[in-house]
């Protein structure tokens, strides 16, 4: 058993940094596209009907690709940002990029939630877009937004798993190597209940940030 | 003064337009508080909006004291906003932020620092009586509660206007009444101009100095809110105060043949003892079918329904004693 777990250790570094990097560079993308969904749209405080059109025209092309084929068409641009197409950091660029129109589209419905009144008010007291945008729409769905963040990582840790099938290393190329080609059962069970746990964490963390926000919101 | 010219606001849907706001003109007075009412669809909450242009007018002009609100560029709309109060039916106020917070954020954007914001904010949380809820969240407070906040939120940069679209519609009678008196008193203190939309005549009876009454896009009648009340001209009208003037008169109640009248009591008329004098007087029998009295900002306004038998010449002198006494009466 000793044996299984120093097996673990290096792939679930690679893991953790694969997915952090990633969601970093995701969220870096994803956000500022929700935004910029939710003001240019129909109902938004800075319509641009043709400007929507097209982004969520990309955001949704890029979203119908199996995240595998997305992959293999990313790889020249991981050869040139990264140098090589082949190892833990190459498969940050895909990830990330896979993962961007994701994340457009939950902070994108996470800001929807805001009442639209509250923006009404905001605008009736003189607020710029800027302002609105910073003050009133990013504070009002913070928690909707911790878990659509949550929910972004989760779906990363996921993603990067199957970047192991390239050659990105990590639990997901664990559990196949070991366990699926060599069937050793036992190392697939562990790298899955590693994964497992990764989940549950983050999903634990997000839920109790939110939670805590909510909260507080009800103070009297 | 807020001037409204022409405006016309039109909205197409699947390629059929039609005009919620229809070829308007209102001129409210400076320090005046001033109704608009109407059914809902009746184009209030979009007059009101161009106001401040939260809705662009298709065409038509809105000018503040001679500054044309409809022309101004982005950046100076945001200006002259910062001083136009707006509270809203639903109190809108950030569910992210304290009370005292809410009542900051105004004065945030215009970049204050810590020290004036917090001055500032503590006067107005005064004002409206809500000191000891300043750290409190708005979730917690009752909806008199939230629209104290929001009204001390409206007033944090000192505005000129303040535009109350439907403030007291989602409020139970006593606390409408309370916040409309906080109105009243806030513009008396500021100098302010107050246009506010309702579609209940209880608000324009119990604050409003003037009072427009809109159908369909367009303004019926415009006059004050003591000529409304004694004098409604059309039927939309006196639908909406029918309520507040009861004058259901029941068939067994009288006979056929009684002439019957009604007569309006304005301000001090409303106390006298008019009936009395009649019969003092004139050889007649007055016999009241129904009667109200309504106590507006400006006083009082009365309504009776009386049918008056004797012989007619007695009838026509008792009706120009009526006259004499500044009572306007007419035969139904």
């Amino acid at each position: 058993m000793t044996d299984v777990f120093s097996l673990l250790y290096k792939p679930l570094i690679e893991t953790l940094y694969m997915t952090f990097i990633s969601s970093f560079f995701a969220l870096l993308l994803g956000f500022p596209l929700g935004i910029l969904l939710v003001i240019t749209a129909e109902d938004g405080i800075s319509k641009k009907a043709k400007f929507y059109s097209i982004l969520s025209l990309i955001v949704n092309i890029l979203r119908s690709f199996p995240f595998i084929i997305l992959m293999i068409l990313v790889f020249p641009l991981s050869r040139i940002i990264i140098g090589t197409t082949i190892g833990t950091s190459a498969a940050i660029v895909p990830l990330s990029i896979a993962a961007t129109p994701f994340v457009a589209r939950i902070i994108e419905s996470a800001l929807r939630e805001v009442d639209s009144g509250l923006v009404e008010a905001a605008q009736a007291m003189g607020s710029s877009t800027w302002q609105i945008i910073t003050k009133v729409l990013l504070k009002e769905a913070l928690p909707g937004l911790i878990l659509g963040i949550t929910l972004s990582i989760i779906s990363l840790i996921g993603y990067s798993a199957m970047a192991g099938a390239i050659g990105a290393g990590g639990l997901g190329d664990l559990a196949i190597r070991y366990g699926y080609q060599r069937f050793k059962t036992d190392v697939m069970i562990v790298s899955v209940i590693a994964l497992i746990i990764i989940v549950q964490l983050t999903q634990l963390v997000g839920g109790k940030a939110a939670a805590y926000i909510v909260k507080k919101r009800s103070r009297t | 003064m807020i001037s409204i010219k022409n405006l016309t606001k039109t909205y197409s849907i699947n390629n059929e337009s039609f005009n919620a706001l229809d070829n308007i003109s209102i001129d409210i007075n400076s320090n005046e508080i001033f109704g608009i009412v109407g059914l809902s669809g009746a184009g209030k909450s979009t007059l009101i909006r161009c106001i401040n242009r939260l809705e662009e007018p298709t065409s038509g002009e809105i000018s503040i004291d001679s500054l044309l609100i409809t022309s101004l560029s982005k950046k100076n709309l945001l200006k002259r906003r910062q001083k136009i109060g707006m509270i809203f039916q639903n109190f809108n106020l950030f569910n992210s932020r304290t009370v005292f917070q809410n009542v900051a954020y105004p004065l945030e954007i215009l970049k204050l620092s810590k020290d004036e914001i917090e001055k500032k904010v503590l006067l107005l949380l005064n004002t409206v009586g809500l000191i000891d809820k300043k750290n409190a969240y708005p979730s917690t407070l009752s909806g008199g509660q939230k629209q104290r906040v929001a009204i001390a939120r409206a007033l944090a940069n000192d505005p000129d206007i303040l535009l109350c679209d439907e403030a007291t519609s989602a409020l139970d009678p006593q606390t409408t009444k309370s916040i409309l008196s906080l109105i009243r008193e806030i513009k008396d203190e500021r100098n302010l101009t107050v246009v506010l939309i309702t579609h209940q005549m209880e608000v324009v009876r119990e604050i409003c100095d003037r009072v427009a009454i809109l159908e369909a896009g367009k303004v019926i009648e415009l006059d004050s809110v003591t000529n409304i009340f004694t004098n409604p001209k059309t039927a939309t009208t006196k639908d909406f105060i029918r309520h507040l003037r009861p004058e259901t008169i029941y068939e067994t109640n009288f006979n056929k043949k009684d002439n019957l009248y009604r007569l309006h009591f304005i301000g001090a008329n409303a106390g006298s003892p008019i009936i009395s004098t009649l019969l003092k007087n004139h050889d007649i029998e007055v016999n009241i079918l129904s009667g109200n009295i309504n106590t507006l900002y400006h006083g009082q306004v009365g309504n009776l329904v009386i049918s008056i038998s004797g012989k007619p010449p007695e009838i026509d002198k008792a009706l120009k004693t009526l006259s004499k006494l500044n009572v306007k009466w007419e035969v139904i």
